[in-house]
């Protein structure tokens, strides 16, 4: 009898303790990009558990790789595991939103906004769809292009160049394959998301587009977008002004190729900075950074917006979009930016006026911003182009063209039927 | 009677293994690959509810040029894998057989690519065929061999070739290990009377180490044809199916497809594209075994 009684005591206390358990939020899951200053990686985990601790909850922070992120997504969406808040590229927003799995952030943007100031609108226009939000603009990356001053002198070149063409002439006078320098430190790869970004700006200077004003007719097969693609083939067929192993790059190439002096100049975030910073002074000397060239329509840049969202089924959704507004704080969120400086571009409109962004290896960078334009351009961006860039499409054009030796003409045909097929999809 | 229920007993425990076997079959192998099946045939996307679509996930790959180019690929990486890996192994296998001094440290060497960690051992092969500090590179320039870097993950044909030789000496250890065991097996007089017969090396090979060894050199031949079907890693690491999609093989395929592009569906219906294979390869290899069974 006694046992009995002790078995149901004991039955009761599992059941309450169980009832509690999944009445309160007990663990919050984030899952964040890992960056490449660890101070940030350091910050931001302490920062939320600094929300945890004021909440009395558990955390769980996973920094991930950018790479591993999708088999984690993908597998916690058809597992139903989701994360209380990830990060995502806005061209994932994107996808994820055409799936119907994001949740609308709208409300939290406008609370932010009215507690801290704004938002750059270029910025969350990139997560905006149908006049919704989905996700919370944290960081952008600019991208500029890095110079061996050095070189530069040595082989009479007084200025960086200011257009494509400058850029080449700079890359034939620069490179010295017997000596393993190359002037353009440009690369392809099945792996490397930076050409994806830099083939895009080059195509957008030379006044080609890949989608029309509308998002979805595709207009890439013009005379300007021709003529883009031929420059920057002539660079690794005719020039040979890449490295040899160029078009076998990853992202890290570039800045390998950099720092180890075999690319005169290279195009890339400002992680090139951080690393010549940390480990390479003297070539941080010899280093300059300026906005990428121009081309007869313009100076163009593709924009990388990194967000943080909430999956519409994820367990605590509040709870993740009060964590939003706690790591939005400015005070926090300032110093955070300014530790990875100038990796890391903030994302309110007041915070690019800080001084630290005028010194001469920053400024490149935030000005990198006002010539952002997205995926999708000459359109909005669309689920569509996230995916086009996803496929890295554009890499897989000039390896056929570079490699294989397809026709510009054929491979640019190629590419708008693949991309006509893609949009076809989304329009079933 | 006590034979009958002792019988009786028996024969539950026969049934109750042999249902909990198939249940087991049924869940772990059977469901996952009807799963797979069905979903091949909607339009599934990551987090989507998909509908039936038939085979249009087979049509829309038997018309793209990437999906034949990865096919064709993979039956180069495996057949000229498995031809290499066999030779080398072989080879390694009957020199270490030899009385060598050192012996059991050369045995533990020849071991080593197979138990280093994939991941480890191929980013390393990765760097030393960069063209940056890349020491492959760096041997031809200084031999005088090349006069400039060769790009062997940016050029199709030598992305094709780093991959296989990767692979190749990745998986030679455990053909010549597992080859190496089945020669220690021959009796040495067996040797010795054919020496007195005046028979040459060749001869001897031929009539009694080849016999002696053809039963593991078959086993192992057709397990490692299944692993390197199915081998991801290397290409991942190395060139990610690149460049121009030269050395997609059908998982990073299908991986690139179902999670970079969110295409379950058709992520899943190149995957199956391996089943056949494999399946045949299972079959002969439990027939060969079953048959080695028998014949004992």
């Amino acid at each position: 009898m006694k046992t009995k009684k002790t078995f149901l005591v004991m039955v009761v206390f599992l059941v309450s303790a169980f009832v509690c358990q999944i009445g309160t939020a007990s663990t919050l899951t984030v899952w964040m990009k890992k960056g490449f200053v660890e101070a940030q990686n350091t910050m931001f985990e302490e920062r939320v558990k600094e929300f945890a601790a004021l909440h009395n909850i558990d955390v769980n922070v996973e920094l991930i790789a950018y790479e591993d992120f999708f088999p984690k997504w993908t597998a916690s969406i058809e597992s139903g595991n989701l994360p209380d808040l990830s990060f995502f590229g806005y061209q994932e927003i994107g996808q994820f939103y055409a799936s119907g799995l994001m949740r609308d952030l709208t409300p939290v943007i406008e609370k932010i906004e009215d507690n801290y100031g704004s938002i750059f609108p270029s910025s969350k226009k990139a997560v905006t769809f149908d006049d919704k939000i989905y996700g919370v603009p944290f960081w952008g990356e600019g991208t500029a292009l890095y110079y061996r001053k050095d070189l530069f002198e040595g082989a009479g070149i007084a200025n960086p160049p200011n257009t494509w063409e400058e850029f080449r002439d700079a890359a034939i006078k620069l490179t010295n394959p017997k000596q393993g320098l190359y002037g353009a430190g440009i690369g392809y790869g099945a792996g490397n998301s930076d050409a994806e970004w830099l083939s895009r700006s080059i195509i957008w200077a030379f006044g080609g587009a890949i989608f029309g004003e509308d998002g979805k007719s595709v207009i890439f097969n013009s005379p300007e977008t021709r003529e883009a693609v031929q420059f920057i083939t002539r660079l690794f067929t005719e020039d040979k002004v890449t490295p040899p192993g160029s078009v076998g790059w990853d992202d890290g190439g570039n800045n390998t190729s950099y720092i180890s002096g075999q690319s005169a100049m290279v195009v890339n975030t400002g992680s090139v900075i951080v690393a010549l910073g940390k480990d390479y002074p003297d070539l941080l000397e010899k280093t300059g950074v300026v906005v990428l060239p121009q081309g007869k329509a313009g100076r163009f840049t593709a924009g990388i917006s990194n967000n943080l969202g909430i999956f519409k089924d994820a367990p605590n959704p509040e709870l993740a979009e009060e964590l939003l507004l706690f790591l939005m704080d400015p005070e926090w969120y300032r110093q955070w930016i300014n530790v990875s400086v100038p990796l890391a571009l903030p994302v309110y409109e007041e915070l690019a006026n800080d001084p630290i962004w005028q010194e001469p290896n920053h400024k490149a960078f935030m000005d990198s911003m006002k010539t952002f334009e997205y995926l999708g351009y000459r359109g909005s961006y669309t689920p569509a182009a996230g995916e086009i860039y996803n496929l890295r499409l554009i890499n897989t054009m000039f390896e056929d063209i570079i490699v294989n030796g397809k026709s510009v003409e054929e491979a640019i045909v190629s590419f708008e039927q693949e991309v006509s097929n893609i949009l076809a999809k989304y329009n079933r | 009677m006590t034979l009958t229920k002792s019988y009786l007993k028996e024969r539950n425990i026969f049934l109750f293994i042999l249902g909990a076997t198939l249940v087991y079959l049924f869940l772990v192998q059977g469901y996952p690959l009807l799963w797979s099946v069905y979903i091949s045939l909607t339009d599934q996307r990551i987090g989507t509810e998909g509908k039936i679509v038939g085979l249009r996930n087979y049509l829309e790959l038997f018309s793209s040029s990437s999906f034949w180019g990865t096919m064709g690929f993979t039956l180069i990486y495996v057949g000229s894998t498995i031809v290499l890996k066999l030779i080398w192994g072989m080879i390694m296998a009957l020199a270490l057989n030899q009385p060598l001094k050192g012996r059991n440290l050369y045995r533990a060497l020849l071991f080593l690519p197979w138990a280093l960690p994939t991941l480890t051992s191929v980013l390393a092969w990765r760097w030393m065929l960069g063209d940056v500090g890349g020491i492959v590179n760096y041997g031809l320039l200084q031999l005088g061999l090349i006069d400039r870097p060769l790009g062997w993950l940016a050029d199709p044909t030598l992305a094709r070739f780093s991959v296989i030789l990767v692979n190749v000496w990745r998986g030679a250890p455990f053909f010549g290990i597992s080859i190496l065991s089945a020669l220690q097996a021959i009796p040495d007089y067996l040797y010795e009377a054919a020496l007195i017969d005046g028979a040459s090396s060749w001869q001897a090979f031929r009539r009694i180490t080849l016999p002696a060894i053809q039963n593991v050199v078959a086993l192992v031949t057709l397990v490692s044809t299944i692993w390197t079907l199915a081998d991801f890693e290397i290409i991942w690491i190395m060139t990610r199916g690149g460049p121009a999609n030269a050395t997609h093989v059908f998982s990073t395929f299908s991986y690139l497809t179902a999670f970079r592009n969110l295409d379950l569906a058709k992520g899943v219906a190149i995957s199956l594209f391996m089943v056949p294979f494999s399946l045949l390869l299972m079959i002969v290899t439990l027939r060969f075994v079953f048959r080695e069974e028998g014949g004992a």
